[in-house]
């Protein structure tokens, strides 16, 4: 494996961590896993690279909207260009374009194909 | 004392005695049936627990592979095994879409989910039904429920069978769906079945319209708002001729059900027959507030020049306050505003409105700037 890259998942659903985690360790990249929005912002706030995160919406204690916000306007130790992906269950056309509106660079909706959410990493991985 | 019964005579303290030992021995096997059953659930979490991780990379490597062989798998698997992996199959056939579902349904399969599902059908009560009716509709299994011959009895499970043919593509028409929902009954829905009844009439707004006027009368109050709801939210393509049942709702004894007709309409002011003068009249002199603010966001969703000529005059005489500010604010949207010098009261509010508005806008540009 050649692929580079560091990843943060960050999605309270379980299942759905080890889903992308498992299409990402296996194309090569390395990921960190967070259970809700504050424990992703902790890390962030390490100032820690991040090639890319991938952040659900809704969660416990700090949501995904919030975090966004924290990490475009500088709040957090990261580089506030990082590139974010949305994955959210929320998938009606206004709740795409406020997510995009907010800062999101891709926004993929649950249900979702696999190989489609890995090709969008993967896009902003290589990049 | 001495109590006599069946030809025996006992002193009363013995009987006391002997009831206090017979509760002392029932709260001791229910403590111990308690902690027996705690320790039992313990145990079996803490197997499941154990198992979860390597079954869900298991399974993960299967879904993402062309060759697996699920059959081989599910043969080494034990009891608890085979528990877990439905739990974790529950999970990601509601997360994946596309062909790695296909993978999951396949295993599903394997598992035997189905042949259960239709036993439960068949003899369950009505949880089991709901739960094998929840499985048919991950597992894409409609052909099901025409194998076991299944009827829903309940309106539950009238929303899941729905759900499954909608989901499945199984329905003829939504129309079918729709009737399938609200023909014949009473009873409100749950949450998933309004939802059900939304996305099956989203593909055609017009058959809800005309499956209701058939049935509304015989619907209860909670049912009866929960449909108007739905209408309200089908959008502007409602074409159907047939609007007179919702019309009828206007003039309901419950201020709720007249408010959410009023929602309904805003979709089809088009309609040249409820828009006329003594239409309009009745309704914005509606005794209830709250009927008066949803007629006047109606009439600007209408808006066209006789439906605003009538928001601005039920606003000139708006007594209410809340009804008034939801008056102005909804004429401010709609770009429109008095022609006339206007009372106090009503010129504070369509300050305030204004005001609102130019705000929402600087805020939105705002946001927009900061997204380029």
């Amino acid at each position: 494996m050649d692929a580079t890259g560091r990843t943060l998942v960050v999605d309270d659903d379980e299942p759905i961590r080890k889903m992308v985690s498992h299409r990402l360790r296996s194309a090569g990249y390395t990921v960190e896993l967070c259970k809700d929005g504050q424990e992703a912002a902790d890390i962030l706030e390490d100032g820690l690279d991040w090639d890319l995160i991938v952040l659900d919406v809704m969660m416990p204690r700090l949501d995904g909207k919030r975090l966004l916000r924290m990490v475009r306007n500088g709040e957090l130790g990261v580089d506030s260009k990082t590139p974010i992906i949305m994955l959210t269950s929320r998938g009606r056309e206004e709740h795409v374009v406020e997510g995009l509106e907010s800062g999101a660079d891709d926004y993929v909706t649950k249900p979702f194909r696999a190989p489609e959410l890995l090709a969008r990493i993967k896009k902003y991985l290589n990049d | 004392m001495i109590v006599s019964a069946f030809g025996y005579s006992v002193p009363f303290t013995v009987v006391l005695v002997a009831l206090a030992l017979l509760l002392g021995l029932a709260i001791t096997v229910m403590f111990w049936l308690t902690i027996g059953l705690s320790v039992y659930r313990s145990v079996q979490d803490t197997q499941r627990n154990r198992v979860r991780d390597e079954l869900q990379t298991e399974l993960l490597d299967g879904v993402f592979s062309s060759d697996t062989d699920w059959t081989q798998w599910v043969e080494g698997l034990s009891a608890t095994e085979r528990d877990v992996v439905e739990s974790l199959l529950d999970e990601y056939l509601r997360e994946l879409d596309g062909e790695n579902v296909a993978q999951l349904q396949d295993l599903g399969a394997i598992l035997g989910i189905p042949n259960r599902s239709k036993q439960w059908l068949k003899y369950g009560g009505e949880y089991k039904r709901l739960h094998a009716l929840t499985w048919l509709t991950l597992l894409g299994c409609p052909e099901q429920l025409e194998q076991t011959d299944f009827t829903p009895r309940t309106s539950r499970e009238r929303a899941a069978v729905v759900r499954l043919r909608y989901d499945c593509d199984d329905l003829n028409n939504p129309r079918e769906g729709l009737r399938l929902l609200l023909d014949n009954v009473s009873t409100q829905f749950t949450v998933f079945g309004q939802d059900t009844l939304y996305r099956v009439a989203l593909d055609d707004p017009s058959a809800l319209f005309e499956v209701s006027a058939v049935n509304y009368q015989t619907w209860s109050e909670p049912l009866l708002l929960q449909v108007l709801v739905v209408c309200q939210h089908l959008g502007n393509s409602v074409t159907t001729e047939n609007v007179s049942w919702v019309t009828s709702m206007l003039e309901h004894e419950n201020k709720a059900v007249r408010a959410a007709a009023a929602r309904a309409l805003r979709n089809v002011g088009w309609r040249s027959d409820i828009r006329d003068g003594p239409f309009l009249d009745r309704v914005i002199n509606d005794p209830s507030p709250m009927v008066r603010g949803a007629v006047s966001q109606m009439l600007a969703e209408w808006g066209d020049s006789q439906a605003l000529d009538a928001l601005r005059n039920q606003l000139e005489t708006e007594a209410n306050p809340r009804s008034r500010l939801i008056g102005t604010n909804a004429l401010v949207r709609s770009g429109e505003r008095f022609h006339v010098d206007i009372s106090q009261p009503l010129a504070t509010a369509m300050v305030w409105s204004t005001e609102h508005a130019e705000y929402d806008d600087i805020a939105r540009q705002r946001r927009q700037q900061v997204a380029d």
